[in-house]
């Protein structure tokens, strides 16, 4: 009984949302570069550079905005270096992800410790508050849950929404879809394949760095080492298991946010070892994948490099396989 | 000089700007951060290679990372994006201590053989499962086994906690594994012990297999190119859960390798991340058996290196994830963007032919 | 193909024989370290001249998490200051790496080296004996050897005070407790947590949140949060560097908090009271023993009682409740009280 109680109370539903934030965010990111056919690994580092640079932008200016401004230059300089390494170079774009990972990790934990020093005592930022809408807030129930979030969760749902309108109500929105899947026909249409992916790409470390400033930005107000600890990962999966749509990898970040705040609140009525609460959030990430959503199918020139007047070649396929 | 020779030639010339650059970008920092960069790197490679503990250390640092790379080389080749490596090792590891500690009175020969079969099935098996989802239903892997990544690590975390763990130790740890399941050193003052012999042997006998067999032939061929295979006759799902299963395998070897080598016991997160750094390593070795095995002595030195650095030098060893990560990115940018270094340098000296042997490039 | 896929197994199994038969019978991979002949040399050397001694520390952590790797890196900055020795560290190294870490350290002539955490006992037990002339201490490990100490805490001790103070301070009758995990040291603290605060209330309800975790900040906040709508009012929060987590979501909440290992009432307003790990004083206790030459053997083990252990300066309750805390401690000392601690 005490088991439904959870899913009465308000502070289940506003946690979820709250740990789905960052997931979210990176989510949509991450199907903006899939569906302009960059494939995005490297979503872990983005959020973790977006995390580290908006706490330093926000302890070095003492404004939280600036900090999510530098949240954002951050994870854009990663994102740029796996645009540069995916579109220019045409290497393969899991290798590639897996070497800006390594280095976000590197980056930000040496500057950290060069910065800050290894004082015992961490030196707090300006955070973000949560932010009531007048009147919304205060209807019962719905009030707490929708209506009284930090400001980027707000970010969040607004940029579903426009993300959405953007991919499937606009001609730049076919456009996008289209470099992922047919960049051929989409070039002998006059259209700059290369352009498309390069803005996909950069975009997507913008959404990143928003996502890593929810994590740093609004209410934790400092940083710590790996502080995404597999979070990048988790919204990659998110990615593929809402099928590559905007709605369905926020639903299916939702639904990791809501396995997580389950098992925190599980925690308190049920004693069992904790480290079946810890595996709650993937398992049933994974059985819903099983079960419930299907093979899923990408863009179908997802992480195949584009070339211009070369045709599909298999020589595109073979490079997506790893190795030259 | 041949196409051949000069292309590997154009590879390691790339291989050594790489390791400048990503230097350059270390010594930048180091000097911004008013350290010495010479003497820093010297103490890098003093950790490294200077000293039978040193260099041993490398080694068997490198042992697991060579045994993984291995796998999810396989795999990757195969286009299976196995990034399970995590989970598979733990499982594996796992299943080693159990047969080391529980079965009592095998004589070493019988007892390191079946622990290390053990560690290779459960590995094995753990990666099969997105292994058999991807092949048969066509779930995308990379998801799966990520998720079974934190499913496997957190199990052999309770295990550990509970029905496997050791009476009155304060830390969550298996009881140490009987005397016979241990690994005899081969090298004074440092843990290094057969499994590194070990795991070069399975290099060679990959490369062998891989490229002088008909398996090889054919898993080869099914990783460049799965329906052109299959038309051509090619059972192209036996050989990707072949591949999938050797890649769980290695990767169990890698982690019971630890164990059985010099760790003796298991504690709770005894491997951090080594999943993931494996993966790595295959890809600086360029997806090739001889290339995961200089990839992963390399890293392995790094990681050593980097101890001695921090103790000599107090530079912190984050700076590693740095190096790491610069020399993955310019690595694969130069090997993709074959850059013909021997033409380059030609032009210096004779500009006409080096313009015409760029376009034969 | 079957042929084909007999020889790899054949040619798999031929490599694992390798390792197994290329073993040397009865090398010493297992002798245990406790034969080894230098004990007792440690107790006899006399007092050593702190210049020419050098002190270094090996932590599995970073030493900037703001708990207990920052902790053993103050009590080595101490040593420096108050007794004058060289010292050096090195953080964030994994299992794996440790025995090389180790070693090196010895061959560089450091005199006295510091393992901070469990997981050193196993790799400082197969170095030490071949460095007789060194001295090794890991920090919560019940190992000992000839030269190689354990040091443990009487775990248990702080959480019953931590306990009794939380069900004074509460309203809602309802307390949490926020630890990374159920190692054993924890699992002790975390039972006598209940145990005080139900000296204090019978009734009181105590929930307990795992993370899973020793640093990730975010999911402490969560975790805090999750007890928080399950009416707690007062946190303990039990890790490392995501503490801070916890005390944001207090704050954020108006409940209190209390810290651990440290005072950390200057992090945050919300600590009403801290339970106190004098890691520190442990580190320059046994450096000083060191250098005056009256190291023991054996497990060396730090509680209350020789002040290793204890409550900070109590900021939320109110002089009564305060003092009724102390006298309990007092209790404690005087063996009119009992804990179940560990050790």
């Amino acid at each position: 009984m005490e088991f439904l109680n959870i899913f009465l109370t308000p502070d289940f539903y506003s946690a979820t949302f709250r740990l789905a934030t960052p997931l979210m965010l990176a989510a949509l990111g991450g199907v903006i570069s899939e569906r302009s056919g960059v494939l995005n690994m490297a979503l872990e580092g983005q959020i973790l550079m977006g995390a580290f640079f908006g706490y330093l932008g926000s302890y070095l200016f003492q404004n939280v905005w600036l900090g999510v401004l530098t949240a954002m230059v951050g994870s854009l300089f990663l994102a740029a270096l796996h645009a540069f390494m995916s579109i220019k170079v045409k290497v393969n774009q899991v290798v590639s992800a897996v070497g800006l990972n390594t280095l976000a990790l590197g980056i930000t934990s040496t500057l950290f410790r060069f910065l800050f020093g290894t004082d015992s005592q961490m030196a707090s930022c300006p955070g973000m508050a949560n932010l009531d809408i007048p009147v919304l807030s205060d209807l019962p129930f719905v009030g707490p849950v929708l209506f009284s979030q930090h400001p980027l969760t707000y970010a969040a749902v607004v940029l579903l929404i426009l993300l959405n309108l953007f991919l499937f109500r606009t001609s730049r929105g076919l456009e996008l879809r289209a470099a992922g899947e047919n960049p051929q026909a989409l070039d002998v249409a006059g259209v700059d394949v290369i352009r498309i992916r390069w803005l996909a790409v950069l975009t997507t470390g913008l959404f990143c760095g928003l996502a890593g400033a929810s994590l740093t930005l609004t209410g934790l107000n400092t940083f710590y080492d790996n502080l995404s600890s597999g979070r990048g990962f988790i919204a990659y999966a998110a990615v593929v298991f809402g099928k590559w749509t905007p709605v369905g990898a926020a639903l299916a970040a939702i639904l990791f946010g809501a396995g997580d705040a389950l098992q925190l609140r599980m925690q308190t009525i049920f004693d069992i070892p904790y480290y079946f609460y810890m595996m709650m959030p993937y398992l049933i990430t994974f059985f819903a994948l099983v079960f419930f959503m299907g093979a899923a199918k990408g863009p179908a020139a997802n992480s195949i490099p584009f070339e211009k007047d070369k045709g599909r070649r298999r020589s595109a396929r073979r490079s997506r396989m790893g190795g030259n | 000089m041949n196409k051949r020779a000069r292309a590997m030639v154009n590879y390691l010339i790339s291989i050594v700007i790489a390791l400048l650059l990503a230097f350059a970008i270390i010594g930048a920092l180091l000097l911004w951060q008013g350290v010495d960069p010479v003497e820093t790197f010297m103490a890098l490679f003093q950790g490294a290679f200077i000293g039978k503990s040193n260099l041993g250390a490398s080694l068997l640092l490198a042992t697991p990372l060579i045994l993984g790379g291995l796998g999810i080389a396989l795999s990757f080749r195969c286009g299976i994006f196995n990034i399970g490596g995590e989970g598979q090792l733990y499982l594996g590891a796992f299943a080693a201590t159990w047969l080391g500690v529980n079965l009592v009175g095998l004589p070493f020969w019988l007892h390191i053989p079946i622990c290390f079969l053990g560690s290779m099935i459960f590995g094995g098996l753990w990666a099969l499962i997105p292994g058999y989802l991807k092949i048969s239903k066509g779930y995308n892997e990379t998801v799966t086994s990520v998720l079974l990544n934190y499913v496997g690590v957190y199990f052999v975390n309770y295990a550990l906690s509970s029905f496997f763990k050791e009476p009155g130790a304060l830390n969550h740890q298996s009881p140490k594994i009987q005397t016979s399941a241990m690994l005899s050193k081969i090298m004074s003052g440092s843990e290094l012990n057969t499994s590194f012999l070990m795991a070069l042997l399975i290099v060679a006998l990959f490369f062998l297999i891989f490229y002088k067999t008909d398996v090889g032939f054919k898993l080869r061929a099914v990783g460049q190119n799965a329906e052109a295979s299959r038309t051509s006759g090619i059972h192209t799902r036996k050989y990707l859960l072949l591949a999938i299963i050797v890649s769980g395998a290695l990767s169990g070897l890698a982690g019971s390798a630890q164990v059985m080598g010099y760790q003796h016991l298991m504690v709770q997160n005894f491997s951090p991340n080594t999943g993931y750094d494996i993966i790595a390593v295959a890809l600086m070795g360029n997806l090739h058996p001889i290339g995961v095995l200089i990839a992963g002595i390399f890293l392995g030195a790094l990681r050593s290196g980097a101890s001695v650095m921090q103790i000599m030098m107090g530079v912190p060893v984050t700076i590693l994830y740095i190096i790491q990560g610069v020399i993955i990115l310019s690595i694969l940018g130069f090997s993709r963007a074959n850059i013909d270094f021997i033409g380059l340098v030609g032009g210096l000296f004779r500009k006409k032919e080096s313009q015409s042997m760029a376009k034969e490039a | 193909m079957k042929r084909k896929l007999m020889a790899l197994l054949l040619a798999g199994a031929l490599a694992v024989g390798l390792a197994a038969c290329s073993r040397n019978v009865g090398t010493e991979d297992s002798a245990p370290p406790a034969s080894s002949p230098t004990g007792g040399t440690t107790e006899t050397t006399g007092a050593k001249d702190p210049s020419e001694v050098k002190v270094a520390l090996v932590c599995g952590g970073a030493v900037n998490d703001g708990g207990w790797n920052a902790s053993a890196y103050e009590g080595l900055q101490r040593i420096e200051e108050t007794l004058g020795v060289e010292t050096a560290y090195t953080e964030k190294v994994a299992v794996a790496e440790m025995p090389q870490v180790i070693r090196t350290y010895a061959r560089q002539g450091f005199d006295l080296i510091f393992g901070h955490g469990a997981e050193f006992g196993e790799p400082m037990s197969t170095v030490a004996p071949e460095f007789p002339d060194t001295t090794f201490v890991a920090v919560n490990a019940n190992v000992e050897a000839g030269n190689l100490t354990g040091t443990v805490f009487k775990f248990g001790e702080c959480g019953y005070f931590c306990g009794m103070a939380a069900a004074m301070v509460s309203e809602t009758g309802k307390i949490g407790i926020i630890p990374p995990d159920d190692a054993p040291n924890n699992k002790a603290d975390i039972d006598t947590y209940e145990l005080g605060a139900k000296a204090v209330n019978p009734d009181i309800e105590v929930y307990t949140a795992f993370t899973g975790s020793w640093d990730d900040l975010p999911k402490a906040k969560e975790a805090s949060e999750s007890l928080i709508s399950k009416g707690c009012d007062v946190l303990l929060a039990m890790g490392d560097a995501y503490a801070v987590g916890v005390y944001q979501a207090c704050e954020n909440a108006g409940i209190k908090a209390i810290g651990w290992v440290s005072d950390q009432h200057d992090l945050s307003d919300a600590v009403i009271c801290s339970g106190l790990q004098s890691v520190g004083d442990v580190y320059v206790a046994t450096a000083e023993r060191y250098l005056e030459g009256t190291m023991e053997q054996g497990v060396q083990v730090y509680g209350m009682p020789d002040g290793a252990q204890g409550m900070s300066e109590f900021y939320g309750l109110t002089e009564e409740q305060a003092a009724e805390v102390e006298a309990a401690m007092q209790d404690y000392l005087d063996g009119k009280l009992e804990i179940p601690t560990l050790y």
